[in-house]
This record gives C-alpha cells, structure tokens and sequence, in this order.
C-alpha cells in the first residue's frame, strides 16, 4: 500500500540518541544524532546526491543554502515529504526524528567547505564553450542555443566540478534522469532513440521528448519535433548509456576540459 | 442479445412487489450480459463481458460516446455496476452517483458526511464500488462506515459503524452482496489494526458475523504470533472477495501483517495474512486456508481479485480458485478444499527459489529488508495489485496487468502507538526506465505465459476480457487499449491525457454495447462509431 508521511516513534536505539523530536531544533542534535542521521543518509539520500553531497541525479546538497529548503524546518518537511513535481520523492515511514537527524547531517555537509573550485580558467573556458567547443549550438546557456541539450546556466548547483568534467568525457554515463519535466520521474532525459518506420531505410535519431506504452515524440538535431505511433514503426531502439553528444576526451586537453568546467562552474546562481 | 423490451418494463414498475435486482439475479448474472451486477462482473470474479458487438474486426471504430467528470479527489477506481439502464459508480472519497446510462445525465448523488481529517494511512482516498441487492445500494465509506441507500433516490435506509477510524480503520472496497447479506473488509494495517470480514444483514443493517483474520490466544493458528503481536498484527481485508453458490464458500483475500517490513516482533507465519480464507457466509467460519506468503516482510497483501474457473486438471473436474498474487507467483488451488495444485512465477521476482509440493515459497536468504537497504523484485506495490486480472471462459486465458519494478527494502524500529502508522521500514522503488509494465495472458490453469504486451510502465489499471476477443486495458502514462485477446495484439488505443487508475467493465442498451474506462478524473465510455 502506499504511505502518507506522518509522525511516529522511533524506538530509543542507541544511548544519546534523542527521543523527543517535537520541534526540535537542527542545531542542538548530538553527535549521535548527526551519525544516525549519517548513516540514513548514505542509505537513502547518497544514491541520487552523493556520499559527500556533491550532486548526482539530485542536486548538490554540501552547500550552505538549499533552494529549496533556506530554513530548517523546511529541509525536515522537504526529507519528510519531498518536493512535489520533482525527482525527490518523500519518506513517509520516517519519524519525524529520523528526517530532523537526515536533515541535521544535510546541513553539517553545506558547513564544510568543498573545494569545489577548479583550476581552470574560466574565461578560456567559455572562449571554449563558445568556440572550439561548439558546447553553445546545443547547450543554451544564459539563453543561448538551440536547446538540444540541457540548459547549462545552472549546472553547478545541481553538479559537481567532478561529475561535469566526467559527462564531457563519456557524457552517456551521466544521463540525467528526469526531475521535472513532461516525462514521468526516473526516466532518462536526453535518451538517444532511433525510430524506423520502414525496414532498411535510415531511422530518425534524436532525443525522447516523450513516451507512452502507445506513442513516442523524437526531436531531431536540428530541432524538428517526430511524432510516432508504435504501431507504425519497424524498429525503436532506445540507446541506454549512450549520448548524442561526442565525447570531449580526445577533442580538448586536460587543461582545457579544467577551464571549461572552470566556466560552468562561473555560471553557478549564487543565493544569498 | 440485448433485452430492450425486458429492460423497459422493469424500469417502469415502481414499487414493484419483487425485488429490482434479487439475488437470483446477480447467481445468474452471466445470463444478462448487458447488465454488469457486481464489482467484477459475476460472483467468479472473472471480469469477461459475454458481449461481442465491440470485436477484433471492428474495435478501431471505437469512440467516446459520453463523459462523467467526478467532483472530488484525483483518483477513480471505481467500477460502476449498470443495472436497468441505470449507472451507480462512486467518487472519491466516498460518494454515490446514480447516472443515466445512456447519455450519463445525472440521476441522483449521495455523500456521507465524514471528518475533514478522516483517516487514511497506508491508501490514497479512493473507492472502488458499490454493491446492489433487491432495491438498495451498498457503499463502505472513508470514516469506516457501510451505508445502504435507496436505488432510486439514494436516500439512506441505514448506516453502520464498521470500525473505527480514529484507530486506522476505512473501506474503500466495493462491498459484495449475496443472499440476504452483504460482505465488507476493512483497511488499516498499516495503523496495527487487527483485520476482519463482516457479514451485515442486507435489509436492517446488523451484524451477522465477524471473522478476525488475526486468531486470538486458543484460537486455531494463534501459535503463528509472537506474544502479543497478534493484537496489532494487521490482515487487512480491503478487496472485494468471490463468492460459489454452489460450494456455499465465500472466497477473501487478506493483507499483510503489521508492522510492515520489520517481522522481528511477529515472528511464526502470521496467520492468517497474505492468505486466501473460504469462509462459511452464514456463519464467517473458516473453512479452508491457504497462506501465499508467511511472515511477510515486504508488505505483500494478498488482496488481489481470487477467480473461481471450472476446469478438468488430470483427467478431472475441478472446481478452482486462480490468483496472480503480489509476490509474483501465480496460484492454482482446489476451491472446494484449499489444495494447492499448482503455481508458477509470472514476473521477475528475486527472493524466492519457486514453491516447494504444498505451495510455501522456498525463500532465498538475505532478501529481508535492511536498515542500509535491500534490493528486491518485486516492489513493495507487488507484481501486480488490487486492480482486477480477467479470465476468458472463450481463451482459457488469465488476463493480468504487471508490474516489473523492484525496490530497495528498509527497515526501521517502530512500536504501537493507536492511530498513528505503524511502518517498520518502507522502500524507495525503481523508477523511470527501470521499470515496466506489461499485460500478459497466461494459461489459466497452469500460469504458462502465453503472450505479453508491454506497457512503458508499470500500472495501476486492470483488464477486462471480452466475447469480441478483446482484453481492455489502461496504462500510466494514460493510454485506454484494446489488445487481441488471442495474440496480444494491439488493436486500439485512445490517449485519455491522464493515467488510468481503474479497471474496464462493458454493458449495453438497446442492442448497442459500451466500454467504460475511466483515466484522470473522466469517466470515459465508449462504442462504435459509423462503420466508415
């Protein structure tokens, strides 16, 4: 059956572990709770936003503001209950202890400092991403783009300097999974497809725009929109792992993949 | 085929001395095909419209003839009953609407009057259905009430307390009515409550019988729980069961115990949840039990719909009971007796090695849940769940919708506190392309696959078969279908915009045949269109 995330009690379980969560404050947890609330969140969080909180599917979290939860009693309901239309689901069999010890360790993550600076240069970077690297014909940064690709402007809140500079490497690794959007959550956005409508004539190659169990929507590189019923087609391939987008290993030098990651990370929104 | 004629005269009788819808008639249901009497069709449950206007060379034809939006909630899983040309479905949370069939005017609408904060842990605020017997409708409510109302006006002729909602207690499932009484089950083991059928005189309202599913101390099966456990121990009974006038055995499916995911305080099988109970409807004695999954851990409900199927197995009649249960193990038992004939997995499952000659599941070590976490097929939701499989007396074949995810397990400490969830752990399940649906056909009498439709993702909406060889079907992402019942291919589909959350039922009036399948929060029906 399927769970409404309300309040219940956790069992005492370890000597300095709280038992009374009622309202009570990130900051005056112990130590102990802080490492239960550790270990939960290696558990249950870390898949999606990474063992230190440095982004993956879900979005960095070692930072000292949180879009989405600026207060603490905000970050508890956002463990508790997640974000509604996003990829971060709700935990509703938590106690409300257990979210205050999950979002106590939250917050201990964005207290240290994450050298999340690389050494590049940004300004060779975005030459880069503008030029040689013709990243700007399907990564519209600041508005600029086709849009093919996903939108970089804020990339940096949502990703590590390291995960950015390993998508440019072997980008079909790091295919995000959707988080808003048309498809529902968990499928992969930007997925490579190819749909064949008669055997042994070229298909057409493009993203997943979107899907049912009866119809699929491809956009093309140059932008065009296909609209297939599967019934129609010969063949639709779904290229899992993979990414239409090349694979900067053997196009830019170390130095220059640092000065690009350098400039993505420039772009960072910066909350006060 | 159709009764127009028929159909007229008795909607002109007012007052008539005999009973509209008798309980002769819902035994011979299957003789007015273009009525649909019961929850799943006909006390079998097999959920198969003999009709065959709407068939594999004409389906394509198919279109929208009218609409009902429902006014509250986001979810219907409602099957409507249509009787006399007449439609009774419900809305959540728990509102009855008379509407006209033919054109969907409405007749006549009834909500009980609940607490803004009626509980509901575990579910979502749903209702599957009613029941109707002689001149009454019967409707269980959110706040754990059963309620009988006039079929003609929906005035309330009376209104029982089934439990209590303050301790978790709630009906969402479409009550079933037999001779002179009407069966009811409850929600809430996901609050410690501890699960019963009730049986309540259809004409006053009073209790006939109860049948806890949880034995107390001396009671047979009661050395199956630890201690006290048995008082909180769940069994919920949230499903519409089957019922075999002939065998006099009432056939219900019963829930997992409590608390979910943490069996560390329960331990010994836990009768009677995850098991299937032949009850005794004049007196709610147990007859036969068979459990499909002891000590569950992983929140397995048995409460899928049991088909009833008459069949020679081995050169002999049988009289069986079919189930595609949450586990993902399809059941063949002796209806009579509780034998277990056969079983046979049907979608990927990771945590047992098959059944071994008496149908215990012969459980692979390490796939409890864990406080870091244990990877299991099926998810916590099941291979399949509440929503309605099918059985095709033309095809032999047992329709059901699948769902392929698994999920990570947790476990946490949890104790009792009375009204509040009673959870010791939960999952966070696969998602997106990493899980998938299916509707597959299996061979009803020994759960052979014999053909597979794949769905994008794993659904909450069941199938109905049909004489025109079909199997109707919704999908999540809110495609209503037609599949050929035969081979599984797909003949028709209709993008409704939003998921479908119900399961397909069929009736007709005046020689014309309709398909109802409700997706968002529209009750679609549909027939044919001009042939070109």
């Amino acid at each position: 059956m399927r769970y409404d995330p309300t309040r219940s009690l956790l069992a005492l379980l370890v000597l300095g572990i709280s038992i009374d969560a009622q309202a009570q404050e990130l900051s005056t947890l112990s130590a102990a709770d802080v490492a239960h609330g550790e270990r939960m969140y290696r558990a249950r969080c870390a898949r999606c936003h990474g063992l230190q909180g440095l982004g993956g599917e879900g979005p960095v979290l070692a930072r000292p503001y949180l879009r989405y939860a600026r207060d603490d009693e905000t970050l508890v309901s956002v463990v508790r209950r997640g974000i509604p239309g996003t990829g971060m689901p709700g935990a509703g069999w938590q106690s409300d202890l257990e979210a205050r010890q999950i979002a106590a360790y939250v917050r201990s993550l964005g207290r240290v400092s994450i050298a999340q600076s690389p050494s590049g240069d940004p300004a060779q970077g975005e030459s880069l991403y503008r030029g040689k690297g013709t990243c700007a014909a399907c990564h519209g940064a600041n508005g600029t783009g086709n849009q093919f690709g996903p939108d970089l402007t804020n990339v940096a809140a949502r990703r590590s300097a390291e995960f950015i500079r390993q998508a440019m490497v072997d980008p079909g690794a790091a295919l995000p999974q959707r988080l808003s959007g048309v498809l529902a959550f968990g499928f992969r956005e930007y997925l490579p497809v190819t749909a064949v409508e008669q055997p042994g004539r070229p298909g057409v190659v493009g993203h997943r725009i979107n899907e049912t169990s009866f119809a699929i929507l491809v956009r093309d590189q140059a932008g065009n929109l296909h609209s297939f019923q599967k019934t129609d087609l010969a063949a639709l391939t779904k290229q899992f792992g993979q990414s239409l987008m090349p694979s900067y290993r053997d196009l830019l030098s170390d130095a220059e993949l640092d000065d690009l990651v350098a400039y993505l990370i420039s772009l960072r929104e910066m909350i006060p | 085929m159709m009764r127009a004629t028929t159909v007229a005269l008795l909607t002109i009788l007012p007052g008539a001395a005999l009973a509209q819808v008798p309980y002769n008639r819902l035994v011979r249901a299957d003789s007015e095909p273009h009525h649909w009497l019961t929850y799943s069709g006909n006390y079998a449950s097999h959920r198969f419209s003999q009709l065959m206007e709407i068939n594999t060379t004409n389906v394509h034809r198919l279109r929208v003839e009218w609409a009902y939006q429902v006014s509250g909630g986001n979810l219907i899983e409602t099957t409507p009953i249509v009787v006399d040309g007449v439609m009774y479905l419900t809305e959540p949370p728990s509102t009855v609407t008379a509407l006209d069939a033919r054109t969907g005017q409405r007749i006549w609408r009834w909500s009980p009057d609940m607490p803004k904060d009626v509980k509901h842990i575990g579910f979502p605020i749903v209702n599957r259905g009613v029941a109707i017997l002689d001149e009454t409708i019967f409707v269980g409510t959110m706040h754990a009430h059963l309620v009988a109302l006039d079929m003609h006006t929906g005035a309330v002729k009376w209104d029982v307390t089934v439990g209590d909602n303050d301790l978790g207690f709630a009906l969402t499932l479409a009550p079933l009515a037999i001779d002179g009484k009407v069966i009811v089950g409850v929600s809430g083991a996901e609050v410690g409550i501890r699960g019963f059928v009730d049986a309540y005189d259809a004409e006053t309202g009073d209790l006939a019988w109860r049948r806890h599913t949880v034995p107390a101390p001396g009671e047979p099966g009661s050395d199956t729980w630890d201690g006290d456990s048995w008082r909180t121990g769940g069994g919920s009974t949230w499903l519409t069961g089957s019922f075999d006038p002939d065998l006099n055995l009432l056939y219900w499916m019963i829930g997992n115990p409590a608390p979910d995911w943490n069996g560390d305080e329960r331990a010994g099988d836990n009768l009677y949840t995850c098991s299937i109970l032949a009850l005794n409807p004049d007196t709610g004695e147990i007859v036969w039990y068979f459990q499909f999954t002891p000590h569950d851990t992983h929140d397995w409900d048995a409460n899928q719909i049991p088909i009833l199927v008459d069949a020679e197995i081995d050169g002999r009649e049988r009289k069986l009971v079919v189930t595609a249960n949450r586990n993902a193990f399809y059941y063949v038992l002796d209806r009579a007796t509780g034998e277990f004939i056969r079983g046979r997995v049907y979608s990927k499952q990771t945590w047992s090695d098959g059944l071994d000659a008496n149908g215990r599941p012969l459980v692979r070590p390490n796939t409890e849940p864990t406080f870091d976490g244990t990877l299991v097929w099926p998810s916590l939701q099941g291979a399949t769940n509440w929503f309605s499989p099918s059985y095709s007396p033309a095809t032999g074949l047992f329709y059901v919708a699948v769902r392929q995810m698994g999920s990570v397990y947790f476990k946490r400490e949890v104790e009792y506190e009375p009204g509040k969830p009673f959870l010791g752990g939960g999952e966070q399940a696969m998602s997106g392309d990493d899980a998938s649906g299916a509707v597959r056909a299996l061979n009803a009498l020994t759960g052979e696959r014999m053909w597979n439709f794949d769905l994008l993702s794993p659904p909450w909406a069941g199938v109905m078969a049909t004489a025109g060889g079909l199997v109707f079907g919704g999908s999540n992402e809110g495609n209503l279908f037609a599949l050929d019942a035969t081979s599984g291919e797909p003949l028709w589909d209709f993008y409704a915009g939003a998921a479908a959350r119900s399961n397909p039922m069929s009736f007709g009036i005046d020689g014309k045949q309709y398909v109802v399948m409700p997706a968002g929060r529209v009750v679609y029906v549909f027939g044919l269109g001009p042939a070109n």
